[in-house]
């Protein structure tokens, strides 16, 4: 009997926790007397939490810092400081699991700290031989408040195929799909297995509907990117307020902007408020803003949609790797153009991440820079892609930053977006993509041509058809 | 668990998994923090409590579940099963023990 499931990932993987990702040894062995009693098992577990007190407090302590140790260094601390064995560390979730039911504590929340040291201790354990696919990494201050004291120890996973292993042994078939896996041929090295079958499909659309436009400069022919050097530039930043005003003039209804992070639109906003640029913007269009709260950006979003309605037009000001950026769609004349503002890279400097990419050289041989390419460029597929949702749907996606113009950044989007591009589209200034905008409204602004919009679709009768062959 | 329910048969589908790889990172890295390690050491100590309250008025549940553990480990053959009389005097003095 085949059944066909379809889960949302964070779901299937919670479900598969680490029960199932340790060894299948580890689990068939002797739960060790001493922790099968829950007394024990608690007194146990107090060592251990002492033990983690103890090195995070050395950490943030005057002799601390950034410290990077593999799993079975700071395994052997443990043991030696706690005075306990490895071997039952390994069963203190699937323990901890067992005890919580037993007890039939109802309010599972309040044990989440606890549950997360015991995660941390199983996975210690299990995975501290062999060549290291962890690294625990101990920071003195985790927050983004500069001297403030937050000290942390992290279990950084480096080997993504771990977690799914245990699904490709245990499933007779497995399909990986979405629209913006690209460069597809990455995906199996990342996660370790041979495809099958690897299949790239374009948009099957009766007009170009989409219209990608890469703006490198202003209309002074200045260069404009999100670069970490260039974000102080009162240049760059008045390039890119005139360009949303410029663009914002042409193109009606709603337009969705995205920015790297929080912090960079910010203080752009508060730049181009001192420059005159948000007063000038609103002439043509009201700007709504994604916050952190998800109250305040759904009253936005609301609010947004009444003014596209209404025909005063909107803006809405969002963040890359965002709740809008993942979720949100914005159809028809809610999304008549994205502007993708910078490149959005993850944190470089974050350790977790370097921890991260010096195991996918070194055992995956996947370059650093490749890797950050193919991660920024899958984020802004994520963002410009809201905006086509249906055959009759047009939009523009617009990538604002000097660096979209370099091969090994275009040739990571998606193939059904690269269609649409040609030479003419690519290297813009502010004006030269104005007056491509408007060309390409003009066009998709006339009539439906029903004949050619139904070669596109299938009928009933196709369907079936195929269904026979 | 809900993998458990799933034939090998199965066909398992993800959709929207472009960032996959960065979900199968975070289902196995933990963050430990001084707050979280404050809240694991009450939760041990409600835990304590319980199990003492547990022991003094259903001690059944907690030998239960004690049993259980013992019963696989003689399933897989990892312990002796009990023989006759002496062995089952053994195993519930085991279970009291509790």
């Amino acid at each position: 009997m085949c059944f066909l499931h379809v889960y949302s990932l964070p779901l299937l993987f919670t479900h598969f926790n680490c029960q199932n990702i340790l060894n299948p040894d580890v689990l068939n062995e002797a739960v060790p007397g001493n922790i099968r009693r829950a007394e024990h098992f608690i007194g146990f577990m107090r060592k251990v939490v002492e033990h983690l007190k103890t090195r995070i407090r050395s950490v943030a302590g005057p002799t601390g810092g950034v410290k990077s140790e593999t799993p079975l260094a700071f395994l052997h601390r443990m043991t030696n400081g706690t005075m306990l064995e490895a071997k039952p560390l390994r069963f203190a979730y699937s323990r901890l699991s067992s005890l919580l039911r037993t007890l039939q504590i109802s309010n599972l929340d309040d044990y989440n700290a606890l549950t997360d040291v015991a995660d941390f201790s199983s996975l210690l354990a299990s995975y501290s031989e062999g060549v290291a696919k962890f690294a625990v990494i101990m920071e003195p201050n985790s927050s983004n408040i500069p001297g403030a004291s937050d000290p942390v120890i992290q279990l950084a996973c480096l080997d993504s195929s771990l977690a799914i292993a245990p699904l490709f042994k245990r499933f007779g078939s497995v399909v990986i799909t979405s629209g913006t896996l690209s460069p597809i041929d990455l995906y199996p090295k990342l996660l370790q297995f041979e495809p099958s079958v690897s299949e790239s499909f374009p948009v099957s659309t009766f007009r170009p509907c989409i219209r990608p436009l890469v703006i490198t400069r202003g209309s002074d022919q200045l260069a404009v990117s999100t670069k970490f050097e260039d974000r102080g530039d009162m240049g760059v930043i008045r390039n890119y307020g005139t360009m949303l005003v410029e663009l914002c003039n042409v193109i009606p209804d709603g337009v969705v902007a995205f920015f790297t992070s929080y912090s960079y639109m910010e203080s752009l906003i508060c730049e181009w408020d001192a420059l005159g640029i948000l007063r000038e913007l609103t002439k043509s269009k009201l700007i709504f803003v994604e916050t952190k709260d998800v109250v305040e950006t759904t009253l936005a979003l609301d609010n947004y949609r009444r003014a596209c309605d209404c025909g005063r037009g909107a803006i809405f000001l969002s963040v890359a790797r965002g709740k809008v950026s993942e979720g949100i769609n914005f159809d028809r004349h809610y999304g008549r153009a994205v502007i993708m503002f910078g490149v959005p890279f993850q944190y470089t400097l974050s350790h977790v991440l370097r921890a991260r990419l010096e195991y996918l050289q070194t055992h995956y041989q996947i370059r650093e820079q490749d890797f950050l390419n193919f991660d920024a460029l899958r984020q802004a597929s994520q963002c410009v892609g809201r905006v086509i949702r249906s055959k009759t749907d047009y939009g523009l996606m617009i990538f604002a930053d000097s660096r979209y113009a370099r091969a090994d950044k275009r040739t990571k989007l998606p193939k059904w977006i690269q269609n649409f591009m040609d030479d003419g589209c690519l290297n813009l200034s502010t004006d030269l993509a104005v007056s491509q905008v408007q060309t390409f409204l003009r066009a998709m602004g006339q009539p439906v041509d029903q004949e050619a919009l139904q070669s596109v679709l299938l009928t009933i009768e196709d369907v079936q058809k195929r269904n026979s062959e | 668990m809900v993998s458990k329910e799933l034939e090998s048969e199965t066909i398992v589908v993800f959709d929207e998994a472009h960032n996959i790889d960065s979900v199968c990172i975070e289902a196995l890295s933990v963050t430990i923090n001084e707050r979280g390690l404050d809240q694991a050491t009450r939760s041990l100590g409600r835990l304590s409590s319980e199990v003492s309250r547990l022991k003094a008025t259903d001690s059944h549940r907690l030998q239960n579940e004690y049993q259980n553990l013992v019963n696989g480990l003689i399933d897989q053959g990892l312990l002796d099963a009990p023989a006759n009389d002496v062995g089952m005097a053994s195993v519930s003095h085991l279970s009291m023990a509790f």
